[in-house]
């Protein structure tokens, strides 16, 4: 009995000598990182081609300021580059660019032949010394140098940041002029970052809360045309509009269905305001909720399932879901103050909306079941957001105080970094985030 | 008599295999899972002088952040402005063509002398097939390892200092120490059972099978053991890593990693890789991708990337050279859980 003791005891020591010492390796975890702006570098595309120069050195530029624009990548400035690109199917010296630290070297070529315009771009990995998928060509007329940029910014944001990008989408919104009490309001479309500005409508009559539809080609709007607010559909390109709806009764706040055959907008008759969801075709009309409190704001999630809305029904201002055909409406928002004009993210697992609480308002997020919730800016008047296409940044407009304040639009990430102003030529109000271009 | 000289030989023999077992111990322990929760407060200059040397090449600090004006001056300049009245540009963009020639091949040239270099074929950015290759044996490192290191326990390990992380490290050590000497605490307790309280209990037959059964359980973990150490490469385990030294490189690799944001939004994309250094503290080749080996999900690719860029970054890595067998062969995993932010 002892035997086996000794044995194994002696057996086991002998394990724990040398000859079989065996090593995993050193392992260790990282659970922390920085999250910071990924350092790039793109330096000024080859251009080929008559007068290809200055589209070459406007393409590039577009292109770096929609990177660093999103707060996730730095431009390391030309001036800092030890050396260009001169020939873009020449191999690529990495060791110039990993010794100024960029992570991502874009290079690129336009070349113009008559009135074609074409791009062509590849990613590096600057320390993998590799190249980041293949590269890409675009071609167009030479007048849309501005959506081929933006095109190039969107594979390249998508290969870094492994999600969608909104470089090449539009912001259709209220553009405002003239003093505060005698505001001239204009729908206007512009680029996701200010740029091609477009009037869709001369200021002859108020307008309000346009919406694009999801193929982005038509928006809904309210307008005071008639005298009351009733709701418009316009056609983007050929800016023909009609009436929604015909009836009687005040309608706004109309917005689109996933499947782009619905509307869904508030409907006041009597001075009791409801949600309907209407029949763009044939115009038929079904009312989605009852009863004598006011609700409005109505916003589809993506998958067309279920409509977010506020309501205050409670006795406050706050954010309910209910089916999309309508029935019981669930409370999600909880929090001290009061919640308006929800809107849910492309992604479907956030809603934004306004806050107002202790006299100031919020933009702010929170998950479909109203956990979670984050406020992301804070400020006299802040309203209105919308969703860019890949769900990551929130644009809305911001009001200042007195009798000189003026609306102006603003777009913050998700996380609430990156608070900038959308340039737009006058006072803007009431964007609304298109898709992304096809 | 006989009974005296069978404890006295019990005991001795218990005394022998409690001073070879009992001496890991004492000793730290090497290839274990450390995890360091909470660095990101220290100043580069604290950190310094904890790490008593540079930890790795100069980490990138975000010096003047270049103007991010969101408004793209070019519009008055347009090149093109009146074709705007067509903006959905029918004729457009979307004529996606595909790849031109790959030339990658021509882009592999011009790689320095670096030993990453032979390894950057095109295919990384399908990461999916190549690594797997390269180590078996390792892949299967991570499973038995996992289970052990449930890092939800400190989740929000917040702010501490300089010191209290080196204290940290340590605690972590002291903490796995033991779990490799239960063994043979555990044995000197069957043995004094039957020593000391009924040494009669020897002479009788009656507890053979315990004690055969003993023996077997030990034999059979001898087996076990010596059939594990014969699979697998014999490696000459240099001595153990200190805490403080496992921190810094900890540390070095955290300011290297710029998780991406695609990536906050999954916690899932936790990625594990391996890496082989040489001895002035550089990669002898490309980092490899342990697990998970592929993976479809999305920000998996970026994870990857991300991970491999981060380790690349951060060569080279200041380790002591006295302890080269120790580090030659490292495990990364890279957990975004805790940055996740939406």
């Amino acid at each position: 009995m002892i035997k086996p003791l000794i044995i194994a005891i002696v057996g086991l020591m002998l394990v724990n000598t040398p000859v079989f010492a065996q090593s995993k390796p050193l392992r260790i975890e990282i659970n922390q990182g920085v999250i910071e702006p990924m350092p790039i570098a793109a330096p000024k595309f080859v251009a080929t081609g008559n007068g290809s120069g200055e589209y070459a050195s406007q393409i590039t530029s577009v292109i770096l300021s929609d990177l660093a624009g999103s707060g996730l990548f730095r431009e390391i400035p030309a001036s800092a580059h030890i050396s260009g690109i001169s020939n873009f199917d020449a191999p690529v010296q990495f060791a110039d660019w990993k010794a100024i630290n960029a992570q991502a070297l874009i290079t690129g070529a336009v070349k113009i032949s008559g009135d074609k315009l074409t791009v062509q771009f590849r990613l590096f990995d600057v320390f993998a010394q590799s190249a980041l998928g293949e590269g890409l060509q675009f071609q167009a007329s030479k007048g849309s140098w501005r959506r081929m940029a933006h095109k190039v910014s969107d594979a390249i944001y998508s290969r870094l940041t492994g999600e969608s990008a909104y470089f090449d989408s539009r912001v259709v919104y209220i553009s405002e002029e003239g003093p505060k009490n005698a505001r001239r309001k204009r729908l206007a479309v512009m680029d996701y970052d200010g740029a091609n500005n477009r009037f869709l409508t001369d200021d002859s009559d108020i307008v309000l809360a346009p919406r694009f539809s999801p193929n982005n080609k038509e928006i809904v709007y309210t307008s005071y045309k008639s005298g009351t607010p009733k709701v418009y559909l316009m056609n983007v390109d050929t800016l023909k509009q009609r009436l929604l709806d015909e009836q009687p009764g005040m309608t706004f706040a109309p917005r689109f269905s996933p499947d782009g055959k619905h509307v869904v907008m508030s409907l006041t008759e009597q001075g009791n305001t409801d949600i309907y969801l209407i029949n763009i075709k044939n115009g038929a009309k079904t009312r989605l909720t009852s009863g004598t409190s006011i609700e409005t704001a109505p916003s589809f999630s993506p998958d067309g399932q279920q409509i977010v809305f506020e309501s205050d029904r409670g006795g406050k201002q706050q954010v309910y879901i209910m089916p999309a055909f309508g029935g019981t409406a669930k409370r999600i928002s909880f929090g001290k103050g009061s919640y308006g004009t929800p809107v849910w993210s492309p992604r479907g697992d956030m809603i934004a909306f306004t806050k107002i609480s202790k006299g100031r308002f919020h933009i702010g997020v929170m998950r479909v079941d109203g956990s979670n919730e984050r406020l992301l800016t804070a400020s006299f008047l802040d309203e209105g957001p919308t969703w860019s296409p890949n769900g990551r940044v929130i644009m809305f407009f911001r009001e200042t105080a007195g009798a000189s304040g003026a609306p102006a639009i603003y777009s913050v990430d998700v996380t609430g970094r990156n608070l900038k102003r959308v340039k737009t030529p006058s006072f803007g109000s009431d964007p609304a985030w298109s898709g992304l271009l096809k | 008599m006989d009974t005296g000289v069978k404890i006295s030989g019990v005991a001795h023999v218990v005394l022998v295999g409690v001073a070879m077992f009992g001496a890991p111990l004492f000793s730290a322990d090497t290839g274990k899972t450390i995890q360091i929760s909470e660095v990101s407060l220290i100043s580069s200059e604290e950190f310094a002088a904890l790490a008593s040397g540079n930890i790795s090449q100069p980490v990138p600090k975000p010096e003047a952040v270049v103007p991010v004006d969101s408004s793209t001056q070019p519009t008055e300049s347009d090149p093109a402005p009146d074709i705007e009245l067509d903006p959905v540009a029918p004729s457009t963009p979307s004529e996606v063509i595909n790849a031109f020639e790959p030339q990658v091949t021509e882009s592999a040239p011009p790689k320095p002398a670096k030993t990453i270099s032979n390894a950057v074929v095109e295919t990384p950015t399908e990461p999916v097939k190549p690594l797997p290759v390269a180590k078996p044996s390792v892949i299967e490192v991570p499973s038995p390892q996992e289970p052990p290191k449930p890092e939800p326990d400190q989740p929000s390990a917040p702010k501490e200092s300089t010191t209290e992380i080196v204290t940290e490290a340590d605690k972590e050590e002291s903490k796995l120490a033991p779990i490799r000497s239960s063994r043979p605490r555990s044995r000197p307790k069957n043995l004094k059972k039957e020593d000391a309280p009924k040494p009669e209990v020897a002479i009788e037959p009656a507890p053979d099978p315990i004690e055969d059964a003993i023996a077997m359980a030990i034999a059979e973990d001898l087996a076990k053991a010596a059939a594990e150490a014969a699979s697998q490469p014999a490696v000459i385990e240099g001595p153990p890593m200190t805490g403080s030294e496992t921190s810094g490189l900890v540390f070095a690799i955290q300011q290297c990693w710029n998780v991406p944001v695609g990536l906050e939004n999954d916690a899932s994309n936790v990625i594990t890789m391996g890496i082989k250094l040489t001895r002035d503290g550089r990669l002898e080749e490309e980092p490899r991708r342990i697990s998970p080996v592929s993976g479809s999900a999305a920000g998996i690719l970026q994870a990857y990337e991300a991970a491999r860029r981060a380790l690349i970054r951060c060569q080279p890595y200041d380790l002591p050279i006295e302890k080269y067998e120790t580090w030659r062969e490292i495990e990364i995993v890279f957990n975004p859980q805790q940055m996740v932010l939406r």
